[in-house]
């Protein structure tokens, strides 16, 4: 119940959604989809700042690569062509396996980043993929997405998140993807994504190991990781999946790679 | 705020709180087919379609439909014109409780109308996000497909066999091509292939049968127990303790009750002290008579301090938060086997519990049972083997979608009705009478549809609480419980832990087997001493043996009470049972199910 919320916002214009934000000094909320938000029990919340009104859903121009609207919807998110074809489409099955059907036509990719606890699915794939943060504050500024989630709640303090950028060479990159949960349905564990450019070194990145989703070394150790256990899992079983999810993420960006070589001999000149 | 959205086909304007839910909303529009089941969204319960996509209602504010286009399942048809999807989900008995069903629907049209043929894999997909506790969605995916046949126009036999797998001609079960056991069909088979003999309507046994309040169910009419709105309904709150184990020393209610709009503030110093049990059980109730209204001290975190009648649920919300309460903290036992160690805090030290059988509260014993069939010593003296091995069973929740919900209020003949989402309706009415202080000619209880029980509501839990408001105020009271108080203050199955000794003979004949509880029924014992009769009694006799022994100590702990849940006792015990059996054949080389065979 979000018992003293009284006032309800919806600007049409970005900097006004900032201004308002920076207004409620603490007391101000975004609402994008409602689903983390709505469902809070909060007696502090007075305003919410509702940004449908802004535009900031579908792809986005960008210059520096592939551009996402933060109000975009999970649903969304896993349909468009455009993020199905990054990476081996790692980025699209990650937002369809992160929540039920029911969530992910409400809960946008900007909301979900800006709630993000642990290792979740987005976050962990947008890290591989070296994606930034585009933010008003409202100016528009970019930020590395590592940056990003170390300052993050400064960050969204005053700022509001309006798209993520993904760089043209990992869109064009060959992708893998794996996760651990407790049932087909549920949240990852433990989560692993690689991305593989043509030609260039795997990026890979861990999630639900650490609080939050790191950058790995594919060949490192994860024993010095200071893991963090909760009832699904604990410490020690998430140091101990990871690599081997590491290991597969790798595996299925190289069958990747393996299958477009085939499929390029194959149409190659005859003799 | 005003809204203005479209509704089901017709323009709605709405004067809304910026804090209001659209599933608020919806339901105040006279949409109660949208159901509270949760309050983050993830039961799906309330979820409507909203500008065509499949939302939870309930994480939705309702100034986020504004100008958006809304569509509930009365939309679909209504039980004189049923919708093809409310139809097929009927025919093929995809609707138990009803609850989800609304739900289901919604996800059905909106898969149909982009997708007329789907696959089976689309149509479980669709269902995504909306949970069910009843049907395990093998009948609604059939529906599903049934529906998508109807709509292609095609021809559909009629339902006239339960769909659990395809037929020969002479209507027997056909052996399963892929080797897999019978029982559960891992894939559906859509109802629409089945080879079916021809109907006589004069041959209804091993027929299906349609639901009397199928048609009901379906259109989503108001059929459940908070689908009423009864002029001056107040809404009730528990103000529940903090504390695991704690004295109330002080309470002032003074300044909520001062709260405008709130009608009643309740605590133990305003009720009658009347011992009993909210166990649902025939009179004289053979659980410990441990529980009042509202006592002086709390014996779990979320156990009842004070009630609260107020104008709106938020007004209720904000006086809990005025109620100034001294506790006298006290140590406490959250673990089953502290809470039987000598010296252990004492969680029912009141003079005026009544126990029943076995009961020593001061020891923290809610339950003590022995029963013995030969002599188990002299057995393991003879056996060959022995066999020994713990087992631990968790507490689980029944989390039926609908929580515990009532309303009551006085009718024109001065009897009190209940109207309360129970399986014990009788019970309700004998149990709380004395709570009341009114003899059971002048109490009312109607027992409408219920969002699934499965022993959760074989239990009088909060149709007191209700009373004693409208009681007090005069004006129909409803207290529907949140998730959250689901989770903390309803009943859930009795963790137990349970010790298996087995003596063997060599060639697998079971010669003793004794099976020792220690059983956790939390704050209070309702169903302490018969969930744990049954885990022995239903489940040690299963395999013969000359000499056959259990023991159980059910133990009270800070934990919430357990209660009754579908197997009352069963499931713990079988678990266990099942569990030894294939551990002896691990341990003499044997075939498990060979060495069940020879102790049958």
């Amino acid at each position: 119940m979000l018992l003293n919320l009284t006032e309800y916002h919806r600007p049409t214009i970005l900097a006004d959604a900032v201004h308002l934000l920076r207004a409620g000094a603490g007391r101000a909320a975004v609402l994008a989809g409602g689903t983390e938000l709505v469902g809070r029990q909060d007696s502090e919340l007075a305003a919410v700042i509702d940004l449908r009104g802004l535009g900031l859903a579908g792809l986005s121009p960008a210059a520096t690569g592939l551009g996402i609207g933060a109000m975009t919807t999970l649903k969304e998110l896993a349909a468009l062509p455009a993020v199905g074809c990054l990476a081996g489409g790692i980025l699209a099955r990650a937002a369809q396996v992160s929540a039920p059907a029911t969530i992910r036509a409400a809960a946008t990719l900007g909301g979900t980043l800006a709630g993000c606890k642990g290792g979740e699915e987005i976050p962990t794939v947008l890290l591989a993929l070296g994606a930034r943060v585009a933010l008003a504050e409202p100016e528009l500024v970019e930020v590395p997405f590592a940056t990003f989630l170390r300052d993050r709640d400064e960050l969204l303090e005053a700022a509001i998140i309006t798209s993520i950028i993904i760089p043209a060479r990992a869109a064009e990159a060959r992708g893998g993807f794996v996760r651990v949960t407790r049932t087909p349905a549920d949240r990852a564990i433990v989560c692993a994504a690689a991305v593989v450019p043509v030609g260039g070194a795997a990026t890979v990145a861990v999630g639900g190991v650490e609080a939050h989703p790191r950058q790995v070394d594919p060949a490192g150790e994860f024993a010095t990781w200071e893991a963090v256990g909760d009832h699904r899992a604990g410490a020690e079983y998430r140091r101990r999946v990871a690599p081997v999810l590491v290991r597969r993420a790798l595996a299925e960006a190289q069958a990747e790679a393996q299958a477009e070589a085939e499929a390029e001999s194959d149409g190659g000149a005859e003799v | 705020m005003k809204l203005i959205f479209e509704l089901n086909g017709d323009r709605h304007e709405a004067v809304v709180r910026p804090a209001e839910t659209l599933m608020a909303t919806l339901r105040r529009e006279g949409c109660f087919s949208v159901k509270h089941g949760c309050e983050t969204g993830e039961c799906g319960a309330c979820a409507a379609l909203v500008d065509g996509e499949l939302r939870p209602t309930c994480v939705m504010l309702a100034g986020q439909a504004d100008g958006c286009c809304i569509t509930t399942a009365e939309s679909l048809g209504d039980p004189t014109r049923l919708h093809p999807i409310q139809r097929a989900f009927l025919d093929v008995g995809g609707v138990q409780c009803g609850y989800c069903t609304p739900a289901m629907l919604l996800a059905t049209y909106k898969l149909l109308m982009a997708k007329p043929a789907p696959t089976e894999a689309e149509a479980r997909e669709c269902l995504s996000g909306v949970l069910c506790r009843c049907t395990g969605y093998v009948k609604p995916v059939a529906a599903i497909l049934r529906a998508a046949a109807v709509l292609r126009g095609e021809d559909v036999p009629p339902v006239t066999r339960a769909p659990s797998g395809p037929l020969t001609a002479d209507g027997r079960p056909a052996e399963r091509s892929d080797g897999s056991p019978g029982g559960v069909a891992v894939l559906t088979r859509a109802v629409t292939e089945a080879a079916l003999e021809t109907q006589d309507p004069l041959k209804v046994v091993g027929q299906p049968q349609p639901r009397v309040d199928g048609p009901r169910l379906v259109t989503g009419r108001p059929t459940f127990t908070a689908d009423v709105e009864p002029r001056g309904l107040l809404h009730a709150k528990v103000l529940k303790s903090p504390h695991a184990h704690a004295r109330i020393i002080g309470i002032d209610a003074s300044r909520a009750r001062a709260l405008p709009g709130v009608h009643a503030v309740l605590t133990h110093e305003d009720l009658p002290r009347v011992s009993y049990t909210s166990a649902g059980q025939s009179w004289p109730e053979p659980s410990p008579h441990d529980m009042r209204s509202l006592d002086s001290k709390v014996r779990f975190v979320g156990d009842r301090v004070a009630l609260i009648a107020a104008e709106t649920p938020e007004i209720a919300e904000r006086a809990l938060a005025l109620i100034a309460v001294e506790y006298e903290v006290l140590s406490g036992v959250i673990d089953m086997e502290d809470a039987l160690t000598p010296g252990a805090p004492v969680i029912h030290d009141e003079p005026d519990a009544k126990g029943f059988g076995h009961c020593d509260f001061s020891r923290n014993i809610a339950a003590l049972i022995t029963a013995s069939h030969g002599d188990v010593a002299q057995g393991f003296a003879e056996a060959d083997l022995i066999v020994e091995r713990t087992y631990r069973v968790p507490k689980v929740q029944q989390t039926s979608i609908e929580p515990h919900v009532t309303v009551t209020q006085w009718d024109e003949d001065g009897r009190l009705i209940v109207r309360t989402s129970t399986q014990v309706p009788f019970h309700v009415r004998r149990i709380i009478a004395p709570l009341i202080g009114l003899p059971i000619s002048r109490i009312r209880v109607i027992k409408p549809r219920i969002g699934g029980g499965f022993g959760g509501k074989q239990e009088v839990l909060i149709e007191d609480i209700c009373a004693h408001l409208t009681i007090a105020t005069g004006r129909p009271v409803k207290l529907e419980y949140t998730r959250e108080e689901e989770l903390m203050a309803a009943r859930s199955r009795h963790p137990q832990i349970i010790t298996l000794k087995t003596g063997v003979m060599r060639d697998g004949r079971i010669i003793a087997n004794e099976m020792r509880v220690i059983a956790d029924t939390g704050a209070y014992g309702s169903h302490a001493l018969t969930v744990q009769s049954n885990t022995g009694v239903k489940v040690l006799p299963i395999y013969r043996a000359p000499h056959l022994r259990f023991e159980c100590r059910t133990v009270y702990t800070n934990l919430p009470p357990s209660g009754a849940f579908r197997g009352y006792g069963v499931p713990q015990g079988a678990f266990a049972m099942e569990s030894q059996i294939d551990e002896i054949a691990r341990v003499l080389g044997m075939d498990a199910l060979e060495l069940r065979a020879k102790n049958w």
